[in-house]
């Protein structure tokens, strides 16, 4: 029973659920909310790669997400006043993210529609083939397989390691809905990965 | 025949998984206890979650190499307006602050220094007569001196008699200002 118990929670289980800001980015908020622009500057320095990231999974556009990486850390700036140092940040950023990109791709094209360009520009016979092993890979696999919701439910929970609460919370859904999404994306990977 | 017990099994593996991925119920658990099928899907299900946690960095694509460069810079200035911005509002504080307080002092100073208003003149009932003859005697001259010569100059004139009342006006506006503004005599 307690294998049962183990197995049946181990997907949930295994993901961190921080409650907490590292001691690092606590003190570099407190500092940066003191007036510390050096302490501000290593914020964005820890944080932007997984902003641009989570960007660049949602938006497939590498320009695209550098722009919206800028516009997030801009309002992020101007809002820091309103953030509790003891919390981590990086979900309240993606939140930011999230809502930037929302309001970028309002009028345009949806996310799912738009063309991938993650190499941007000309791509090389060397990003070619880099591309085509990445098509292997499982998160692209995910890419290709799963819907916008579902990929993304999947990247803030197991990539982005976010927490239950948060992922919700960022995504503008309850608990249980991202849990269903979270299983229906692992079913179909699961299908998908299994030989016919 | 045959199918309907497979199907059966199958639904309820279905639903125990579905069950458990929502972290529901003990008949879940005992379900899956039970069942080898279930126990080998959530141990596919923890690898691709171990998988998807390790393959998270490789996907998640590196920024160009003077990205993070442009972004201080543009962190940096969307940083500064606003430390301007605090400036030059403490500058306009501070400059209202001192010009309301060199007003005061200023106000103060004349306040202070300016003598005691003098007591009102008496004026005696000569006075008074005596400037009530003068108010008379300016009007009986201002008539006598310069309507008469005008009004000769336009003997015969249409206006003759529009000089004539702009003389009784000015007459009786002199003698009513008398009359009323100055001091009575006795």
């Amino acid at each position: 029973m307690e294998d049962v118990a183990t197995l049946s929670s181990a997907p949930a289980a295994s993901l961190p659920e921080p409650a907490v800001a590292a001691p690092e980015e606590s003190a570099l908020l407190r500092a940066a909310l003191a007036g510390d622009a050096r302490a501000l500057d290593d914020l964005v320095r820890l944080h932007h790669r997984r902003v641009y990231g989570y960007l660049c999974q949602m938006t497939r556009h590498r320009a695209d997400a550098e722009d919206l990486t800028q516009q997030t850390f801009i309002k992020a700036i101007r809002g820091l006043d309103r953030v509790d140092p003891a919390r981590p940040l990086v979900p309240w950023l993606l939140t930011i993210a999230r809502r930037t990109a929302l309001n970028h791709f309002r009028d345009g094209p949806r996310w799912d529609e738009l063309p991938f360009d993650l190499a941007g520009g000309e791509m090389s016979p060397a990003g070619e083939t880099e591309l085509r092993d990445q098509a292997d890979a499982l998160w692209a696999r995910a890419r290709r397989t799963l819907s916008a919701r579902e990929f993304e439910a999947l990247w803030l929970r197991c990539a982005e390691e976010l927490p239950l609460a948060e992922t919700a919370s960022l995504m503008g859904l309850t608990r249980i809905h991202v849990k269903v999404l979270v299983h229906r994306a692992r079913q179909k990977l699961l299908k998908t990965a299994t030989p016919a | 025949m045959n199918s309907a017990p497979s199907t059966a099994v199958r639904f309820a593996c279905r639903v125990a998984r579905y069950r458990c991925a929502l972290g529901a119920g003990p008949a879940a658990s005992a379900h899956v206890a039970g069942c080898p099928a279930c126990q080998r899907h959530f141990q596919a299900v923890a690898a691709l979650d171990l998988g998807l946690r390790r393959s998270a960095p490789a996907a998640r694509p590196a920024p160009a190499a003077d990205f993070e460069v442009r972004l201080l810079r543009s962190v940096c200035a969307a940083r500064a307006p606003a430390s301007a911005r605090a400036a030059a509002g403490q500058r306009a504080w501070l400059g209202a602050a001192t010009a309301a307080a060199f007003a005061g002092a200023l106000g103060l100073a004349v306040f202070a220094g300016r003598p005691a208003a003098a007591p009102a003149a008496r004026i005696t009932p000569a006075e008074t007569v005596a400037m009530a003859a003068a108010a008379q005697e300016f009007s009986s001259r201002l008539v006598a001196a310069g309507i008469p010569r005008a009004a000769a100059a336009v003997t015969d004139n249409p206006l003759q008699h529009e000089f004539g009342a702009v003389y009784a006006d000015l007459r009786s506006a002199v003698d009513f200002l008398a009359l009323n503004f100055l001091p009575q005599s006795g």
